[in-house]
């Protein structure tokens, strides 16, 4: 630590000050200088000036030696404190050391003091008047590195006392530290402390080792007023945290410590015996920088050599190196086996029985399927499909050609909306506005021709304007070639039946609407919105509703009966239930096949639908009752045929089916 | 937060459909009206996307290396692209041009039905050869005796009166049946209303 002016010993302000103790104040300076001199060879400590007016001897060897081993360290300054020892107080008296306390004198460079040239010359003037016997003593800065038991007593506590005075200088802004009490010296009586150095002689002989706890100064290190202190008063701990007359605080509770701290006790007094050999060995090492109460802070140099007995040295972390650190005896014994849970489920009957339930879903979920292995018949399946089809397709080529043209059909029983229907086109006057929609598709085409192509001539017979009008893409065609077809068949019958028909006038196709739904909701309030050009406006450049069938009618409640055609449910339910509300007593009725039927009778049975024709069955009904051309009983004959041939093909094969599993059973019984 | 304004455009023409229905305002007419045709013409759009979307099936599949090539394909792509260009040419009001569904689509379509109808019989007659439990044999025998029904064999039975009464009632079943399917769907669709009304279902997600 460098040595610092007017901090370790107050400066001269006192007038009443000794003069031993200015002389003191020099001999420290300068031995600061020797020992900055030792440590770097770059700092030169004395003046050249002084050199040449006639430096003592001891510095002029001290110089010469310096240039010798230039960049010499702290050695040069052990080398150079021994000669002055040997040398002795004959010099001493001779020379008169600088004294470096001078303000104004000193130029700080690098921690070292270095007096100014123009200024050492008074200085040294100044400094013969002080005593001889203590200005030429000679100081080291680190004094405690230099200090040798050959060197007088008093010179031995002074040179100890540097240092000393200097680390509690450093604790000067912290008095508390100590106590409360002034190290600074200012208060102190100087005159004490000759008897303090004694005292502390002996205690370095015997070193006064406190097992209070780690005090931060080494007692070897420690100044003597410093010593007597702590000795005296032992209320004050070596950190200076308790106050006087206190317990002191320890941090940790007694019996926790680990062994180490335990014992730091005893290592303390091990502790002066090493520190006393260190300056011999480690003299030139830089120790002394370091300060001593730090070093008595390391517990590392408390601690023995070898790790002690039944303790583990740590060897890694921060506690590397540190024997029996965490105490595993102890913590053992706050341990105790853990408790062992039992890996059973415990649970109720019920939870067991719904257990059990489920592990058997799921065994019987993870089994594969049994497939029931082929079984292989006498015959060939593709035979007997081939004879099915084979024979109903003769039988009913066969019905249909033999049945000659004209027959007619005894056993046909309408269905109930037959009639209605068949009144209602009845009542429709002569000229009459009839929509017809074709909804349905191209391959129901033969059992709707049936039974709309009838519906279809009757409406002709009577002169009737008809608007044909489809949802479905095929309809619109089909609807078109019903009405031809069943004009052509009327006119082949009976041309008197069909005269004065002209079916360009009396025919109109409103075309597609697109949309199913949505399409007819918007056909229903604007219909000549929906159904702008038809399927022929196009062609012939018109509005559809610009030819002479639909010539000033511009709404749906313009025409006199709605009748649609449809071989499905989803068709029939959306023209019931989208277009009829809006037609306003308009008779609406509804030409069906026999598939979708069942599901649109209702529509009829609630009055939505005016009359119902359901199928093949009520077209021929229909067409024998007006009489209208074609080959009724045939496709009649034909239809009953075939649906005999279903029936005995059912019953068959359920009595093959049932004579099989019988025989089987048997068969089974008979092996069992 | 981004269903926020679709379901807000929902319901408000929801709620605008449904008092068109109910309140007559020429206000809320003509908003319906224009909301119609709008939906009109969007299902007209959707009608040909889904024709595009057919036609790209088929072709992919027609060119698909492997066995999945569909050979069949090109039969379609080859029909679709000649009715396309004649009706293109000649429009569908020709007479010439409705022969293609009257002479082809029709035949094709009403054949496909007469092969079902052979099938079913084929069925009819293995049906009790797969499973034979109550519900089968019931099944069986309810088909039994309406082809015996529809067929008109028991047509001079309805001379009758106590056998057309029986009859009569017979014929009844279906249509208990199909009046509770035909309840059913009115049920579910107001229920389909309410939910799109209240924003509860919203199917126009995506």
């Amino acid at each position: 630590m460098p040595f610092q002016e007017g901090v370790a010993v107050s400066p001269s302000a006192e007038g009443d000050e000794l003069d031993w103790l200015r002389s003191l104040r020099a001999d420290a300076g300068e031995g600061e200088i020797a020992g900055g001199g030792g440590q770097d060879e770059g700092m030169s400590f004395l003046p050249e000036q002084e050199a040449e007016e006639g430096e003592p001897d001891w510095l002029s060897r001290l110089n010469l030696g310096a240039d010798e081993t230039a960049g010499e360290q702290m050695g040069g300054g052990q080398r150079f404190e021994d000669q002055q020892l040997e040398q002795g107080e004959e010099w001493l008296q001779r020379h008169k050391p600088f004294d470096l306390d001078q303000s104004g004198l000193a130029q700080e460079e690098g921690g070292t003091v270095i007096p100014a040239d123009g200024e050492m010359t008074e200085r040294l003037e100044e400094q013969e008047n002080l005593g001889n016997w203590f200005s030429a003593e000679p100081a080291s800065q680190d004094g405690a590195a230099g200090i040798s038991h050959e060197q007088p007593d008093w010179l031995s506590n002074i040179e100890i006392e540097q240092p000393a005075a200097a680390d509690a200088e450093s604790f000067g802004d912290e008095p508390q530290l100590f106590g409360g009490a002034d190290v600074s010296g200012k208060d102190h009586h100087e005159g004490d402390w000759l008897a303090d150095v004694e005292q502390y002689d002996e205690a370095v002989e015997k070193p006064v080792v406190s097992t209070s706890g780690v005090k931060p100064f080494l007692e070897e290190d420690l100044p003597d007023w410093l010593a007597n202190y702590s000795v005296a008063d032992e209320s004050v701990s070596a950190g200076g945290v308790s106050q006087e007359g206190e317990q002191p605080s320890v941090p940790f509770e007694e019996g926790s410590f680990s062994n180490w701290l335990a014992e730091s006790s005893d290592v303390e007094e091990a502790a002066p015996e090493v520190h006393t050999e260190e300056p011999s060995e480690l003299s030139g090492i830089a120790e002394a920088q370091l300060p001593a109460w730090l070093q008595a802070m390391r517990p590392v140099e408390g601690l023995p050599a070898k790790p002690l007995e039944g303790g583990v040295v740590e060897t890694a972390g921060p506690l590397a190196g540190l024997p029996a650190v965490i105490p595993t005896d102890s913590l053992a014994a706050y341990y105790r086996k853990p408790p062992v849970y039992s890996s059973k489920l415990r649970m109720s009957q019920r939870q067991q029985q719904q257990v059990e339930l489920l592990e058997k879903m799921l065994e019987e979920g993870a089994k594969p399927l049994e497939v029931a292995p082929k079984k292989r018949y006498p015959y060939s399946q593709r035979i007997i499909r081939l004879i099915v089809g084979l024979g109903l397709i003769l039988v009913v080529a066969l019905i249909y050609l033999i049945t000659p043209p004209g027959m007619l059909v005894g056993s046909l029983s309408p269905g109930e909306g037959m009639e209605n229907f068949s009144a209602v086109v009845e009542s429709l006057p002569a000229d009459a506005l009839v929509l017809v929609a074709m909804d349905f598709d191209p391959g129901l085409g033969g059992e709707m021709g049936l039974a709309a192509i009838p519906v279809l001539q009757r409406l002709i017979e009577k002169k009737a304007r008809v608007a044909l009008v489809s949802s479905s893409a095929g309809g619109v065609i089909m609807g078109e070639d019903l009405v031809r077809r069943a004009y052509e068949e009327l006119g082949a019958l009976d041309a008197e039946r069909v005269g004065g028909y002209d079916l360009e006038k009396k025919v109109v196709n409103l075309g597609y609407l697109a949309g199913q739904t949505v399409s007819l909701q918007e056909f229903v309030t604007h219909p000549m919105r929906a159904a702008r050009f038809g399927l022929y406006g196009l062609r012939d450049q018109k509005q559809v509703w610009d030819y002479p069938a639909l010539q000033g009618h511009l709404s749906l409640t313009d025409f006199q009966a709605v009748i649609v055609v449809v071989d499905n449910m989803e068709a029939g339910r959306v023209w019931v239930e989208q277009v009829q509300p809006k037609m306003q007593g308009v008779p609406f009725l509804m030409v069906s096949s026999a598939q979708a039927a069942p599901l649109l009778l209702p529509y009829y049975e609630s009055a939505q639908v005016q009359g119902m024709l359901v199928g093949m069955r009520d077209g021929l009904f229909y067409g024998q009752k007006w009489l209208m051309p074609g080959n009724r009983a045939g496709f009649w004959g034909a239809f009953q045929s075939g649906m005999l041939i279903t029936i005995v093909l059912l019953l068959l094969g359920a009595i093959v089916q049932l004579a099989g599993a019988l025989f089987t059973r048997n068969k089974t019984r008979q092996e069992g | 937060m981004r269903g926020i304004p679709a379901t807000f455009v929902a319901v408000l023409t929801a709620v605008m459909i449904l008092l068109g229905y109910f309140v007559s305002l020429p206000a809320l007419e003509s908003a319906r009206t224009l909301l119609l045709g709008w939906a009109v013409t969007l299902v007209s759009v959707a009608a040909i996307v889904g024709v595009f979307n057919l036609v790209a099936v088929h072709w992919r599949k027609l060119f698909i290396p492997g066995r999945e090539r569909d050979v069949y394909s090109a039969f379609f792509l080859l029909a679709f692209f000649v009715t396309l260009v004649v009706g293109l040419w000649l429009s569908p009001s020709d007479a010439q041009y409705q022969h293609i569904v009257t002479s082809i689509q029709a035949p094709v379509e009403i054949s496909l039905m007469a092969v079902v109808a052979v099938s079913l019989a084929y069925g009819v007659l293995r049906m009790l050869q797969r499973r034979r439990d109550l519900m089968t044999i019931l099944f069986v025998l309810s088909v039994l005796f309406f082809l015996i029904l529809e067929s008109g064999i028991l047509a001079p039975l309805a001379y009758n009166p106590l056998l057309k009464q029986i009859l009569h009632l017979v014929n009844r079943i279906p249509l208990a049946g199909a009046r509770g399917i035909l309840l059913g769907i009115a049920l579910g669709s107001l229920t389909t209303g309410l939910r799109v009304l209240f924003g509860s279902d919203r199917p126009y997600r995506g």
